[in-house]
């Protein structure tokens, strides 16, 4: 079995992207999953940046990683902010309902 | 320290982040407003200085820690981004002096606090954004103006503003991620994030799929962020239920600081004649821009409310940006940068005086502002003007925009384009007309309601004033527009 270089991570990167593009898409049910594919979209951006720090051997690439956590971390917080405080108003989590509001 | 140069440019993204935190102690809504105001107004002072500096050419540049490029981030100030850090500082400062009275009806006590403190970390992330050389650093900052802006849109008093903000975010990090992937394709490509140094090892490899699809992802993160259509979805929503000073403010500023990190991105560091023919975007986004220009237009006519009406108008003045951007030629580069400077006045007097109208009748919708025109003269004479300048009619300063738009796209021999320019214009004097008979001719509602108080009259009347002014003599915004663009074309 071979070892796996940096084009496999890439893939495994783009797949990470495409289940995340998929997720927003497809799901109207929950906006905690909105959440949840956002933040894997995020992290296959790190996958690429690992995958490429790896690759030029150079560990600039995986400084940043934790510089777009922090960033992810900060966009989830007031994500659930949000979603704890229209819970509290309305008592729904359903995308649905909140294509109603909108506008 | 001697106040050099080098050291204002710092001052100027570092004044509003050591701001924020002392917003966040104090927490008193005088004290922050106070606190805040202060900071736009040393932000605009600074920008001034620095922009009066470069006025003949040259730029400024700082390297933090002194690190030497390309190992250190560098901030770097010319004649395209000095003068829009001055635009940045007047409208964050003009928004604060009119928006007390707003403010205090829209925001509970306890809650201000966090408002000032969010409003400098927007501040200080547009600044940023326009400042800096590194464009890992854009990225950063790109975020916190985009973080704190989901806060701002969130705070609004209607029901309707948390879905919005929420829309808002998760666009918004879609945008992030697809900017994060363009950069690191690029970094990847160079080796380097400084963007001088990376423009110079992107030469020969200009052409690689790498480099294109890192500027389709840069095209398609920075286009969300300055809703190009089809990708403008989150827009409507968040300018309608957002604070009313938070929506004039986003109206003047957000997409154009992220429209600047494009052309910055696309026009400098990479070598955009080349990738536009790879992947024929300019056919694409001159399309796209004849699309946003029509959709917005229509769509902005069936609105029933006023906030609504302006936001989808704001799309289609986006259109029109583009459209002149994506020629790639003086003319149009210098047509995009007018019609740039002349839209953020013209939409933040309109939605300074859409505030004082929501301020008075607590709704924006169409129905409930019959008639106000009698009860609110001067609202309704700077809704009326600043209207006659979306449309682009004498002697206001939008006709000038709208004249060098439609030269530059002549002299590219782009003829459809022209006659979409034409229709935008006939469907704006028909919105803007909707919006002027409901407030004139149709009958009041029995409201009793009196003219908004003097500072927020005296800041949109001003600013009103400023379009007309700019209308008869366009000397000024046109000597900025063409230096910018010479400055973007030819790199120093």
């Amino acid at each position: 079995m071979s070892v796996p270089g940096p084009l496999h991570f890439l893939v495994l990167g783009a797949l990470m992207f495409c289940i995340s593009v998929a997720g927003l898409f497809i799901n109207r049910k929950n906006m905690i999953v909105l959440l949840m594919c956002i933040e894997l979209m995020l992290l296959s951006v790190n996958m690429n940046f690992i995958a490429f720090a790896h690759h030029l051997g150079d560990a600039t690439g995986q400084i940043f990683v934790l510089f777009i956590l922090t960033i992810a971390a900060a966009e989830t917080a007031i994500g659930l902010a949000i979603l704890v405080v229209l819970i509290r108003k309305r008592d729904t989590i359903n995308v649905a309902d909140m294509d109603q509001l909108h506008g | 320290m001697p106040l050099t140069p080098s050291v204002l440019v710092v001052l100027l993204v570092a004044v509003p982040l050591g701001f924020a935190p002392l917003c966040m102690l104090l927490n008193r809504p005088r004290a922050g407003w106070l606190l805040s105001t202060l900071a736009a107004v040393i932000c605009t002072c600074t920008a001034v200085i620095l922009a009066a500096g470069l006025a003949d050419g040259g730029t400024v540049l700082h390297y933090f820690g002194g690190w030497a490029p390309p190992w250190g981030i560098a901030y770097r100030l010319d004649a395209v981004n000095a003068p829009l850090c001055v635009l940045i500082g007047l409208y964050t400062t003009a928004v604060l002096c009119w928006g007390l009275p707003s403010l205090t009806r829209e925001l509970a006590a306890d809650r201000q606090g966090v408002f000032h403190v969010c409003l400098l970390l927007n501040l200080a992330g547009m600044l940023g954004v326009a400042c800096t050389n590194d464009i890992f650093n854009m990225f950063v900052f790109i975020e916190i103006t985009s973080l704190s802006a989901y806060a701002l849109v969130a705070l609004g008093p209607d029901q309707r503003s948390l879905p919005a903000a929420f829309r808002y975010l998760l666009m918004g990090s879609v945008a992030a991620s697809c900017i994060l992937i363009g950069i690191g394709y690029l970094f990847a490509l160079t080796g380097t994030l400084n963007m001088s140094d990376m423009r110079v090892r992107l030469g020969d490899v200009q052409h690689t799929r790498t480099a294109v699809m890192a500027f389709a992802f840069l095209t398609v993160g920075l286009g969300l962020k300055f809703a190009i259509f089809p990708l403008h979805g989150w827009l409507p929503a968040v300018y309608t239920r957002a604070p009313s000073m938070v929506a004039a403010l986003f109206a003047a500023l957000a997409t154009k600081v992220y429209l600047y990190a494009w052309l910055r991105i696309s026009v400098q560091l990479l070598d955009a004649e080349l990738l536009f023919d790879e992947l024929h975007l300019q056919v694409v986004l001159s399309v796209l821009a004849g699309a946003a220009v029509l959709f917005g237009s229509l769509a902005a006519l069936v609105q029933s409310d006023l906030k609504s009406l302006l936001a989808y108008s704001s799309i289609a003045q986006m259109g029109y940006m583009v459209l002149g951007f994506s020629l790639l030629t003086y003319s149009g580069l210098e047509a995009g940068f007018l019609y740039m400077f002349n839209h953020a006045l013209i939409k933040c007097t309109l939605f300074l005086a859409a505030g004082n109208l929501v301020l008075r009748t607590g709704t924006a919708r169409l129905a409930e502002l019959a008639g106000l025109g009698h009860a609110m003269p001067w609202t309704a004479t700077i809704l009326s003007i600043a209207g006659l300048g979306l449309v682009g009619l004498p002697p206001t300063a939008g006709l000038v925009s709208k004249w060098y738009l439609a030269g530059a796209l002549l002299e590219a021999g782009q003829w459809p384009a022209v006659l979409v320019l034409f229709i935008g214009s006939g469907l704006a004097a028909l919105y803007v007309w909707k919006m002027l008979r409901v407030l004139w001719l149709d009958p009041p509602r029995g409201h009793t309601v009196v003219e908004a108080p003097l500072p927020m009259l005296l800041v949109p009347l001003f600013m009103t004033v400023a379009i007309v002014g700019f209308g008869l003599y366009s000397r000024f915004p046109l000597a900025w527009a063409g230096r910018a663009a010479r400055a973007l074309l030819v790199p120093s």
